[in-house]
Parts: structure tokens; sequence; C-alpha cells
């Protein structure tokens, strides 16, 4: 068997919750943009607490990951740099943990007050973070970054214990792994509780010691600054991921210790947008305050909002992986801007217009100037070279422009008269509706379909999601490794069919784990699938009021608690993406937030992957909004007539409650 | 602690009928819900006490869509109806104490039978492990009587549940974590892909491992099973990883989970998701009672549906003595 048979696919592994130290090693791309955020405050490894907010597979995990202990000295190691010198050359120190929701669940139920899981927890949440310190330690000492005499190690061992008990055990056997080890055994009197918690009822938690909150979180570091020359003005973050796990008692408990951080300790929380429930604290009148007493980062604004360096980031982890199969990195294919083949969209509609043999877009023209009895004018609006300046002519036609003026603004533009007014005109309606077109094109030439390749466009499918973009990767590869394998490995490239077929797997794929999302999957799915044919239908409008709808405006306080619940559900899965509310057209009217459909969704429903403008029909009301989550297919079916205005829709538009099936390009 | 576990399993009543100090068993729309208490009453077995499960959720979904419910058959009084409901087995199990005045009551040498046909995974999950570990019964006869066949959707696939709530460690069975270790997720795999892939996206393991029901109820199965899983099967290193273990014997299965635990437990957390055949899942009871480290995860649905099988097949009892 050749090598060329056992390539495997560059892109099979992208959660970086299954990736080892080692992988994460290997595949680390440093996302400079959010390494650079002092300018607004941000500093990831500095003494405030920072809160990483952004969709399933922005990177989160990875960042966090990478920042912890055990990979920070791998990568020293790694870099056969001395081990001795490790802890004088970093300026912080991480340990990571991910909050566990199926056991943090377990921490309530009616047996036990409210008022002692509360206790129960902080004691709990100390236990663990107490271990991880003594891990890193023991991390730090096996990789001999830390060189200590076991009679010091006795005397902190003792020092913390005094944090808390008053007690002491056998001194000789204080060092890092006894302590660790005690603690572990008070995390099981705590996890044996937890289990019988739920077969007796009115029990009660015996433990001696219980930790209060904060004892170990921030004793520990403070005594080993002032025990241990090479911790002195050393960070030491605690990175807590997928902080939406917690219950809200429990968020409120770690707010507690985040409002109240005493240095050298600081958090990093991961969470998923809409993550936190709550920003109270265990103080009634205490509550978190961003700016105050956190940072935040959210990761999808900061990546989309500096597209060169999103899209530099993703050539540069792309080509970590393409370097890993030695057929590419061998024959020099590891720019994925250049595997990924593109086209212009003139090229795209082109090719469209020649397949067929019937030219259905200028059928359609002559029935409109037949119409004005015009019918002569036909051939001093075509213009074969480039079938999207016929579309944009057909559209100025159905808005009841003259053939005549229509004529002359074509003629203007094709010979570039750049003074004139009508030059300006044209090129600025052609400019802003030629993607819009070429989707109606397409529409008009099915079976053919909009295709969705190339670099540039995946990297907008992806949404600053960059676990989308590597999925899409994984897809177009899986097809041309298996359908066009010589072109991969001989040229260099997957053909825009094979990307479009990905593309379109991916949104199938994301559109099936919808129904998944806990209590709200199926009113989200419902939505999701209404607003594609929304979206849709708007993208077809004749008359292209707007040329690429996907998104729409709501006053969100008008909605229900439910409903709210529901978006803010739709959000945090990243199914929806919540941008900076629109202003108000009156002064006196609320702010309304807007939602744009995730962009990984577009193929699936033939959609621009693309957002603009601001149309007053994409302003949908509380009860538009209740109904296409919540409502029946009879109720869904009459708000989306009266959102699309069915009466106008063009012959050529899909049934608007076709929606049930619908697929890419059928 | 749970001591060694001595298992047997056989066809119910081929050898001579025993008579059961306590009966417990749930009404559903299925006709096999009823069939052990049938057999009971047809081999003039004495069950001294019984107690049927009315989950409100059942019975609305029942009545609401003008299904028959089977709990006239089993002659029931109103002392011996448990009106409960199915999310909440911490309230259902409290509830049951209090009916059964458990609290001052020793039944650790009583006769019990549970009949785990239709009783939803964590109800019955929690139940064993009350009467064990808290009750300290010294044995178990669990009854599991088969279905004849699974209503088909059209589309091809089986409907048992529709979304999911929550996905949560069942009561009592949370195991105990050591930070220092990875996670292994073992997943007894049944019909519904979208759960397992939703138990995989909330645990987040650090290794898969999938067990496939084989043999199967029906030849068919095995590869059902598999073809409806295949979005956690189709990472390289989870498919690597599948094992087998027969659907319809829960001791066979327990030796499974035996094996794998034996081979990942000093580096990893284990934890199990029941989301196979009710034997299969009542192996991994019966594991996870016996190593209390290991957690048993649940994504919890957003509804059941309770009547997707039809008619019954052969019925199975399984006893679990405790040494």
């Amino acid at each position: 068997m050749t090598e060329n048979y056992k390539i495997r696919n560059p892109f099979a592994d992208f959660n970086a919750s299954l990736m080892d130290e080692d992988d994460i090693l290997k595949y680390w791309t440093e996302p400079q943009v959010l390494f650079e955020l002092q300018a607004i405050g941000v500093d990831l490894t500095g003494p405030n607490p920072v809160v990483l907010m952004g969709g399933r597979g922005t990177g989160k995990t990875m960042l966090l990951k990478y920042m912890s202990n055990e990979i920070q000295i791998k990568q020293f190691i790694k870099e056969d740099l001395n081990v001795e010198e490790f802890l004088q050359n970093i300026e912080y120190l991480a340990i990571y943990y991910r909050f566990d929701g199926p056991s943090l669940s377990s921490f309530s139920n009616r047996n036990v007050p409210e008022v002692a899981w509360n206790v129960i927890f902080e004691h709990y949440f100390e236990l663990i973070i107490g271990q991880k310190y003594m891990l890193m330690l023991q991390n730090l000492k096996k990789n001999g970054c830390l060189e200590i005499a076991p009679t010091d190690e006795e005397k902190i061992v003792s020092r913390i214990f005094e944090l808390f008990s008053e007690s002491q055990m056998d001194r000789d056997n204080y060092n890092f792994t006894f302590l660790f080890e005690w603690l572990q055994n008070k995390q099981h009197e705590v996890d044996k509780f937890v289990n019988m918690a739920a077969l007796r009822r009115n029990i009660e938690f015996q433990s001696e010691p219980i930790i209060p909150s904060g004892k170990l979180i921030f004793g520990i570091p403070k005594l080993l600054e002032e025990s241990l020359s090479n911790f002195k003005h050393k960070n030491i973050l605690i990175m807590l991921d997928e902080y939406e796990n917690l219950t809200e008692y429990q968020q409120k408990i770690i707010n507690t210790l985040i409002k109240h951080t005493k240095r050298p300790v600081s958090f990093r929380i991961g969470t998923r947008i809409n993550g936190f429930i709550t920003y109270d604290t265990l103080n009634e009148d205490e509550f978190l305050m961003e700016d105050a007493d956190y940072r935040k980062i959210l990761f999808e604004d900061i990546l989309t909002s500096s597209k060169k360096e999103y899209k530099q980031l993703l050539k540069k982890i792309t080509e970590k992986r393409l370097n890993e199969i030695p057929i590419l990195e061998r024959n020099g294919f590891t720019d994925i801007e250049k595997i990924l083949e593109s086209v212009t969209n003139e090229d795209e509609a082109l090719q469209i217009v020649n397949k067929s043999s019937s030219k259905r877009h200028i059928q359609e023209m002559k029935n409109i100037l037949k119409q004005k009895s015009a019918e002569s004018m036909l051939p001093t609006l075509l213009y074969h070279e480039n079938p999207l300046i016929e579309m944009l002519n057909l559209l100025l036609l159905r808005r009841g422009e003259t053939p005549e003026k229509i004529k002359d603004m074509m003629k203007k533009y094709l010979e570039s008269e750049k003074e004139s007014e009508d030059y300006k005109k044209y090129k600025y309606l052609y400019e802003k509706n030629k993607l819009a077109l070429l989707f109606q094109l397409v529409s008009s030439y099915r079976p053919q379909k909009k295709s969705y390749a190339g670099f540039d466009m995946f990297a907008m499918l992806s949404s600053g999601i960059i676990r989308n973009f590597l999925e899409l990767c994984y897809q177009s590869f899986n097809l041309g490794l298996f359908f066009d394998r010589n072109r991969l490995l001989d040229e260099g490239e997957i053909s825009l069919e094979h990307q479009t077929d990905g593309a379109v797997i991916r949104a199938e794929k994301f559109f099936e784990t919808i129904e998944r999302i806990p209590t709200y999957g199926n009113e989200i799915k419902s939505l999701v699938q209404r607003l594609g044919a929304i979206f849709y239908s708007w993208q077809m409008d004749p008359r292209l009021k707007e040329p690429e709808p996907t998104y729409f405006s709501v006053d969100t306080t008008s909605l229900s608690v439910e409903d709210r619940k529901i978006l803010d559900a739709a959000v945090q899965w990243s199914v929806l993406q919540k941008k900076k509310p629109m202003k108000s057209r009156s002064p006196i009217m609320p702010r309304r937030d807007v939602y744009v459909l995730n962009r990984i969704l577009a193929p699936k429903f033939s959609l621009s992957y693309r957002t603009r403008g601001r149309t007053s029909e994409s302003e949908f009301s509380s009860k538009d909004i209740h109904i296409l989550m919540c409502g029946s297919e009879d109720d869904a079916n009459r708000v989306i007539r009266g959102l699309t205005g069915e009466k106008e829709r063009h012959r050529d538009q899909m049934e608007l409650w076709d929606y049930e099936g619908f697929e890419n390009g059928d | 602690m749970l001591g060694y576990m001595e298992a047997a399993k056989e066809f119910f009543f081929r050898n001579s009928a025993v008579d059961m100090d306590l009966f417990i068993a749930s009404i559903s729309g299925e006709e096999r819900c009823y069939r052990v208490w049938n057999m009971l009453n047809e081999r003039d077995m004495t069950v001294n006490q019984k107690i049927i499960f009315y989950f409100e959720e059942v019975i609305r979904s029942l009545e609401s869509g003008g299904e028959q419910k089977y709990d006239e058959l089993f002659n029931v009084n109103e002392k011996e109806k448990m009106h409960s409901i199915l999310y909440d087995e911490i309230s259902g199990l409290a509830a049951l104490e209090e009916c059964l005045n458990l609290d001052d009551r020793d039944i650790s040498n009583s006769k019990i039978l549970l009949d785990i046909s239709t009783m939803t995974k964590p109800y019955f999950f929690i139940i064993i492990q009350y009467l064990i570990n808290e009750k300290k019964c010294t044995s178990l006869h669990l009854a599991y009587t088969e279905p004849q066949s699974y209503y088909q959707l059209q589309e091809g696939g089986y409907l048992f549940t529709r979304g999911t709530s929550r996905s949560s460690n069942i009561p009592a069975y949370s195991g105990m974590k050591d930070v220092s270790k990875k996670t292994a997720l073992v997943i007894l795999l049944g019909f519904e892909g979208e759960r397992s892939s939703e138990v995989v996206r909330s645990v987040d393991p650090d290794v898969t491992i999938p067990v496939n029901g084989f043999p199967a109820y029906m030849p068919k199965f095995k590869d059902i099973s598999l073809l409806q899983n295949e979005e956690i099967l189709k990472e390289p290193e989870t498919l690597y990883n599948l094992r087998y273990a027969p659907a319809k014997d829960p001791f066979e299965t327990k030796i499974v989970l035996e094996e794998i635990y034996a081979e990942y437990r000093d580096h990893y957390n284990i934890c199990i998701s029941p989301l196979g055949t009710k034997p299969m899942a009542l192996g991994a009871c019966l594991f996870a009672l016996k190593h209390p480290d290991v957690s048993v995860i649940y994504p919890y649905p957003r509804e059941y549906n309770f009547k997707s099988s039809e008619r019954y097949s052969d019925t199975w009892i399984y006893h679990v003595e405790i040494i």
C-alpha cells in the first residue's frame, strides 16, 4: 500500500477537550489578537480577572489549557530551555479546571437544605482547587522546575494546615503528595455524602474540618509567595472552564470569590455567551460588575472584528495540520487559501448560465419587456460576458425603470464614464446587489447550486468560530480525498463542488445538533427552520428590497420570560449571534436587539453568507418571535406569509411553506 | 460498601416458583408492563405486598393520546398506587419509603421482585441502590420482559424519547472523581444517536468507549445502533475502542465493564452512560454498585414515548445475591 492510500484527514481532530497535552502543544497557534488587548484593559496573564466568553469551538478551552502549568512546562522543555529557570522566566502559573455539569447538578436536592448545599459546595471547591495547587507543585518538582528541601516542603504544608485547622497530624509525612491525598480523601467524603443525600431524608453533612470559602484558594498562593522566592510577583491564575455548567447558587459562590480576589490569585473564566446565570454574589448588595471586577473578551466579536488577523490565525492553524501530512508537506500544499479553490461571483454566474441551454433569466426579461411593449429593447439590455449585469437590468426593470434608462446606465458603466451620475448609480447598485443577484440567478437555474467555496467564504461561514472553519475543511477534505484524490495530492486543490458539498454537510450537521440543545432544542430548531424560509424568501424578493437579509431584530423587553430564555439559549449555543442593538428609528422607540443566523447554516437554506443593510421587514414583533419558536405549523405559516408578503412573491420563488425538507439548491 | 455479588439468570419461573414479600412495577402503555404480574397470578404465587408506580407523565401522555394503560390488570387498590413524578427520582424514592414505612422496617431478608420492564432507567437505578446500600437487602429478583417488537418510525428509526432536558448523574451514582485523572466515558449504545452525542458533549471525555449490544434481541439491531451512533463513532479512536456485550445479559455486560475498568482505572475516572437495553443498563447498575468511584450519567429526555413497543416476548429474571 502506498503512502497515497494511507493519508488521513488533517482536520479529523478539532476538539481541544479531546486533545492531550502533546496535541495541544503541536496544534497551538497563538491568537495574537487576544494577547494584545492591553490597550482596552484586558491582560490575559495579568492580575485582573478575565471572562472569556464565546460559542462552542471558538478556542476558549484550547487557550485556557495552553496556559495551564502542565503545558507551559512541556513547552519550556520542548524548547530545550533550562527547566531550573522556568519559574524565573514566566509571569504566571495557571491551573485549569473544567466544571463538570452532570456532577455539579448532584449538589442539590430536597433532602438537604439549600443553605447546607452552599457550605458543602464551598468546601468542595476549596478541596478541588487545593488539590490542583498540589498537583501543580508536584508537577514543578517532578520536572525539575522547583527545587525544595523536604523541611521547607514540610513547613509549607504545615502552614497550609494551619490555615483551616488547629490540630496537626504526624508532621513527618508532610509533603505536597500527602496534602494532595488528604484533600482528596476529604473530597471523597463529600462525594459519598452527595450520593447518600439522594437516598436519605434529612441527612446532615459531617466532616472535620469544613474549609471556609477562600481559605485555600487565596491562602495557598499567598503562602507560596511568602515561602518560595521563585513565586514572588507571579500571578496564580485559576482557569475555570465551562462556567455555564454551574447552578445559580454555585455561580454566586464563585462570583463572590472573583469579586474579592486576593493577589496573587486571579481568575480566568471560560464560558459560553449568556453562561452567567447570575452576576450576584453571596452578599445581597454586591454583584459582579464588568470592568470594575473583571474584563470580558467576547471571542467571536474580537475575532470577526479583526478580519485580517482572524484569517491569518486560521491560516496558521491549518498550516500546522497540513504540515502533519507528509505528502502535503513534501509537495508544499500547506496553504489552505490555495487548496480551497475559489471563484468570483461573475465567473460563477457565467458558468451557471453556460451550463444551461435555456437562458431563463433572459426569458424573464423578455416577458417583462413584452408587458411594456418594448421587446425590441431586449438586445440592448443583454451583456453575455456577465450575466450579473443582465440580472441587474432585470431587477431595474422589475423596479419600474424604463428600458432606455437602464440601457444608458449600463452603457456608461461598461464604458467606465466615471464622472457620470448614471455610472455611479449603476456601479453602486451592481456592487451592492451582485451577490444577491447571483443567488437569484442560481435559483432560476435549478438544480444547479450556489457554491460555498474558497478560503474567504469559509472564513465568513465560520462566524468567528474556529471549530466551524476546521469542520468545513474536514468535510471538504473528506470529499476531496474520496472523490478527487489525485487533484488534492498532486495539484493541492479541492474543487468548488466538493467544498460546497462539504459546507452543506457541515450546515446539516450543525442544524441537526440544534435539537440537542437542552430544554429548548425543539423551539430553537423550529425558529431556525422558519427563519431559513423567511430569509430565503426575502433574498428571492423580485424587487430585492434588501440584498442579503440574514438577521432579525426584536425589542427583547417585550418578550415573555420564557421566550427570552429560548433566544438566550440560541445565542448561548451560537445558533444565533447577537449584534450591537440597533438605534431606534425614533427616540421614544425602544432599542432593538439584533440576532444574526449563524452563517454556518447559510448553505442549508441557500442563503447569503453576508449580513447587509437594515429593513423594516426584519423587525419582528414579540408575537412573531413567539409563534416562530413555539407556534403550530399553521400559525407559523401565517406569520411567515405576513413577514414575507406572499402576494408579491415571484413565481420562481420557492413555496414559503415548503421549508420542511428544503435542501440547498433543490 | 457492597460486597461480592453473586447472580444468576434464568427464564422466569423455570425452576420452582418462590413467593414474594414485595413486588414493585410500573404501569405504562405497553402490554409487557403487567406480564410479570400475570405470570405470578398464573402460578398462584403469593405476593405479600405490591407497589405499582403511577408516573404522572405516563398517565397524562397515555390519556391525552387515548392509549390504553394496563393498570386494571394489576388489580391495584389505592394504597398500592405510588403516584410519582418521573423526573424526580429522589422524591419518588422518598414516597416509596414512606408508603412502605421502610424507615423502621427491616427488609434485608425480604424477597423482593422489581420489574424493570417499563420503568425508566434512573428510577430502577436509584431503587436498587436504595435497597442494597440503605436497606441492606441481601437478595434481589429483577424481572424484565422483552417486547415482541418496537414500533418503527416511517423513516426507519425508533422513537423512545424526544429532545434532552439535561444531562445529569443519576442520583446516588455521582461516583468519586480523582482530579489528577482524565475521564473515560463508557456508552452502552442505544438506538438514539443524538443522546450519545449529547452525553459526549456534556462529559467532554478524554476517551470514549462505546459498547454495542451483541448478540442483540434481533440480528439487525446491532447494526441499527451502530448506524444511529455514527456521529460519535466517526471519531477513529472511539470506533477503535468499540466493545460488545449481549443485549439481554446484565451479567455479561458487567463482565465487559469490569474489563474496561481494569484497563482504564489507573489513569481515568470512569463514567458510564446506560443508553442501551434495560438488561445492559442493569449490568451497568450492578457494576456501578460494586465500584462507587464510577459515575453514571443519563441524558434526561424532554419527553418519553410511553408506547414504543408492542406485545411481549420472553420474560427474564435476574437474581442478585449480595454476599
